[in-house]
């Protein structure tokens, strides 16, 4: 798919006579979106097809706006990284919908509250988690990074009261709720060490010759 | 009328990619080698 982004650059770069950096950026940008269009076509359809389509969704993009704050582990292909990302989207959003909901209130209130509690103290610890591909130099970016991401967490947990505060006036929202909680607690596990090395066995099945 | 459709693709790749630079990764977990010109966003 990378070199797929790699030709479509070169194309549009010849044609348009652009020099060697720019057709570097477009590959870059086209590499991204091709990595965004697929996963959310696969989450979608996943979803649609076995009936998650609201958790899958909020999987896909919690995960991503988090992850492009506090970034965490990486995998070494994109034909990894589009594998783990639907084995995820699809797992989470299957728990959220079947399993987690049959937990009573108090179990979704107490996970919420260490859920948040734990990711606010990873990600004032450790983030943002950076790639070799993409090192975040300057302290002033870290930052700025960091204050992002303190926002949006801001924002999860004040969605979060409100549907657990709906929840209790007899609304049904409980599996988004969880579908929001799963994703964070995937996403802040990606910062350490425990989350470097699972995405690291997956990249190794993935380079082994077949 | 190609080279216009072209142009286009282009405006949004380097679009996607100056937004991509901006951030701690691109999306998810898959991240490229960045290009030198955005190393300093």
């Amino acid at each position: 798919m990378e070199q797929l982004a790699h030709r479509w650059a070169q194309k549009i770069g010849t044609t348009l006579g652009t020099d060697e950096e720019r057709i570097a950026v477009m590959a870059y940008g086209l590499t991204a979106l091709l990595q965004l269009v697929l996963i959310f076509l696969a989450a979608a359809l996943l979803g649609w097809a076995l009936g998650f389509f609201g958790e899958s969704m909020i999987v896909f993009f919690s995960v991503g706006f988090l992850r492009r704050l506090i970034g965490g582990a990486h995998a070494g292909s994109f034909n990894g990284c589009l594998v783990v990302s639907i084995f995820c989207i699809g797992f989470f959003s299957a728990l959220a919908h079947y399993v987690l909901p049959l937990c009573p209130f108090w179990v979704l209130g107490g996970a919420s509250l260490a859920i948040y509690l734990t990711a606010v103290v990873l990600i004032a610890r450790l983030a943002p988690v950076d790639s070799p591909n993409k090192p975040v130099r300057s302290s002033e970016k870290r930052r700025r990074l960091r204050r992002g991401a303190f926002g949006v967490m801001v924002a999860f947990v004040l969605l979060t009261a409100a549907a657990l505060l709906w929840q209790t006036r007899g609304g049904d929202c409980a599996r988004y709720i969880w579908a929001l909680n799963l994703s964070v607690l995937w996403q802040t596990t990606m910062l350490t060490g425990c989350g470097s090395r699972l995405i690291r066995i997956v990249d190794l099945r993935f380079k082994r010759p077949l | 009328m190609k080279k216009k459709a072209l142009a286009a693709l282009s405006v949004v790749a380097t679009l996607v990619a100056t937004l991509a630079a901006t951030s701690a990764c691109v999306w998810w977990f898959y991240q490229p080698e960045e290009p030198e010109s955005l190393k300093n966003l």
